[in-house]
């Protein structure tokens, strides 16, 4: 069963046309990637979504209730952040989460417990004022996982949030993941957070899908991967790189060599170049593709 | 529903504006209080009888002095003795039976009938004057009739303390301070964006709205109220409370006078003879506050609706008192303003004058009386709700 089904939706702000006709659906259990630059129409994809703002054209069903004709309904299942998270500022950081566990009727309890799942539990009753924006982002999703949702909407979740911070935020994300079956549709313009936690992911520019593919099933169909690779006798390594034939594709950028080698063949070239007596620094598998098929997408291709 | 209004009373309680505004307003209170006690103790100083005649004194010898100086025309020491005369009346009065204004008040009462009666004979009067004397024939006769002892207005008690703050309150500050009061009670959610938040949740936006509008009419009800009572009781307890079966003229009724033009082209208005009636003091009170809750309701339905419209407090709150100066200023404009004005509920915050009926002579127009006055502020009231409704419902949420 998909948890939310967008078809067809346009949107128009004023004379633009901000969404020319989308569609997707994300399943049960899923997470759901949205890449695109600023200015995409992420953000106003996100509030037709959540009913903020309402679609032209088109229809966008979750848990199979329309969002127009069934507001509650549809939304009674779906915790969301839209941008920043802003909250009451005059209130406690609990007292933001009672407001809305008061209307989803959200037991105190699980107020707590999500509380301390988000690490809030120490600073919980300082006025949000005292808050910083990691510690805002942090009670915004806290408020987003109150209604247990089969449906998490997060948009630039981590904006804000200090690495330790995007851990663990991967981790809750994770977990509410595979718990409870909840479904996440997640916005971001930075690639490594969708690579590493989506399973599919869409990539939209100018208001239109221009693609939607699997993050890991894609590297998983090509059999060759990229190497970033420095040694200290560069031009003896570099003859001997040329000679083998599951490398190709292969460029110099400063100290470093770039090429593609077969999947599986980098041992192999690692023995080979150490019993040659090349010193190695540093191998770094690249994980390329999202970044390619994103540049290919919305900027036209890879950059010099 | 409840738990909505539970949640927006939460917030109105952690507003700063909130406590602000109502620090203002008691600081109001107590200022007119304070005021009103100035002014009553002034008033008893000048009649005291030996205050008086001190004063009286003390113009008979300067005009005394006055005659005595060189080269005064015939004419002028005419004057002067004749006015010398009748301050001497006047301290031999005093003199001869001290203390009359406070043990015979039926008879002083009889007598400021019967002269008044005497003025109502003179067909030379005007209209509007006459309705003047009616007004104060009726009270006295009232007065004597119930056996109530007249009592100034400027008494220091809480009749007529409360009296004076309808008047006042009504005339500017009631506006402006729920202007203030209630400016952010949907704006506020726009900055800082917490609208996404609240508008995400599975409720529908008409409940949301409904919700805030119930909390800030009846927070504005409390307030108001609330404190008015306190004053009431605490100045009551310190100074008495007055006589609340003193009798207080209200209704009465205007026509266009047609059998005269005026300079401006058209009608005067006149007063309807024998439409003013008398009610008691309590009555009147009763009414004022049911009157002043429904001018509170108007008041917090048009701010409420600019701050759904503009989305922004500051803004709702600048549009608000702006109107409240602009229709203020309109009213005592020219006719045709005044007649535009007459149909903005702004300015019938004067309770008192609206149960008295004078905003028809204020407006120069017969029709603001008492009814038209509560339709006005109903149809205000609705209206504003609607707009705010339609606007709330079908806006798409972009901050």
């Amino acid at each position: 069963m998909n948890v939310l089904e967008v078809t067809d939706v346009k949107k128009k702000l004023g004379k633009r046309e901000i969404i020319k006709g989308i569609s997707f659906s994300v399943k049960e259990g899923e997470i759901f990637g949205f890449l695109g630059p600023n200015g995409a129409g992420k953000t106003t994809t996100i509030r037709m979504l959540v009913g903020l703002i309402s679609a032209n054209e088109g229809t966008i069903s979750i848990m199979g209730y329309d969002i127009k004709k069934q507001r509650e309904l549809a939304l009674e299942k779906v915790g969301a952040v839209v941008e920043n998270p802003e909250l009451y500022s005059y209130l406690s950081g609990l007292e933001n989460l009672m407001q809305i566990a008061r209307i989803r009727k959200v037991p105190r309890a699980y107020v707590d417990e999500i509380v301390e799942l988000v690490g809030l539990k120490d600073r919980i009753n300082d006025t949000l004022r005292k808050y910083s924006l990691g510690m805002k982002q942090r009670l915004g999703l806290a408020a987003a996982l109150l209604s247990k949702p089969k449906l998490l909407i997060l948009d630039e979740p981590t904006n804000g949030l200090d690495p330790s911070g995007i851990l663990d935020f991967r981790d809750i994300v994770r977990k509410a993941a595979k718990e409870t079956q909840t479904s996440i549709f997640i916005s971001s313009h930075i690639l490594g957070e969708i690579q590493q936690l989506c399973d599919r992911v869409a990539f939209i520019d100018g208001g239109i899908i221009k693609s939607i593919e699997s993050v890991n099933g894609n590297s998983e169909k090509e059999d060759f991967e990229i190497v970033n690779l420095v040694v200290q006798e560069q031009e003896s390594c570099l003859e001997i790189i040329k000679s083998l034939n599951f490398i190709s594709s292969i460029n110099l950028k400063g100290n470093t060599i770039n090429f593609k080698i077969e999947k599986g063949h980098i041992p192999e070239l690692i023995f080979l170049l150490v019993d040659n007596k090349i010193h190695i620094e540093e191998v770094i598998k690249k994980q390329l593709e999202l970044e390619e098929r994103y540049m290919e997408l919305v900027e036209g291709g890879l950059r010099a | 529903m409840i738990t909505l209004i539970k949640n927006e009373v939460i917030k109105l309680i952690h507003r700063k504006k909130t406590l602000v505004t109502l620090i203002a307003f008691i600081a109001l209170i107590v200022l007119i209080g304070f005021g009103l006690y100035t002014q009553s103790k002034q008033v008893e100083r000048y009649n005291n009888p030996k205050v008086q005649r001190e004063q009286l004194q003390a113009n008979i010898s300067d005009l005394n002095q006055r005659i005595k100086v060189v080269g005064i025309s015939d004419s002028d020491k005419k004057m002067y003795e004749d006015n010398i005369a009748s301050l001497q009346v006047q301290l031999d009065s005093l003199t001869n039976d001290p203390g009359v204004t406070n043990s015979d008040w039926k008879a002083n009462l009889n007598t400021e009938i019967q002269s008044l009666e005497q003025n109502l004979n003179d067909t030379n009067m005007d209209v509007n004057q006459k309705g003047q004397i009616n007004k104060q024939l009726q009270t006295d006769k009232y007065l004597l009739a119930n056996n109530i002892k007249p009592i100034d207005e400027s008494k220091f008690n809480s009749v007529n303390y409360i009296k004076l703050i309808f008047q006042l309150l009504g005339a500017v500050f009631l506006a402006v301070g729920l202007a203030i009061f209630s400016s952010d009670m949907v704006a506020g959610e726009y900055t800082p964006a917490t609208a996404k938040f609240l508008l995400a949740q599975p409720v529908s936006r008409a409940k949301v709205l409904l919700s805030k509008y119930i909390t800030a009419v009846i927070s504005s009800i409390l307030l108001i109220c609330f404190v008015e009572i306190i004053a009431f009781v605490v100045v009551g307890l310190l100074s008495g409370f007055g006589n609340m079966n003193y009798p207080v003229v209200v209704g009465e009724r205007f026509r266009y006078d047609l059998s005269h033009i005026n300079q401006a082209g058209g009608h005067d208005i006149i007063a309807i003879a024998n439409t003013a009636f008398i009610i008691p003091m309590y009555k009147f009170l009763l009414e004022a506050v049911l009157l002043q809750i429904l001018f509170i309701i108007a008041c917090v339905s048009f701010v409420f609706m600019l701050s759904t419209v503009v989305k922004s407090s500051m803004v709702a709150m600048s549009i608000s008192i702006v109107t409240i100066i602009a229709v203020s200023i309109l009213q005592n404009i020219s006719n045709s303003t005044k007649i535009v004005t007459s149909y903005f509920f702004i300015i019938y915050g004067s309770v008192d004058a609206a149960l008295a009926g004078d905003y028809a002579s204020r407006l120069g127009v017969p029709y603001p009386t008492l009814s038209f006055i509560i339709i006005v502020l109903i149809a205000w009231t609705i209206i504003s709700y609607l707009i705010a409704h339609y606007v709330f419902i079908k806006r798409d949420i972009l901050i």
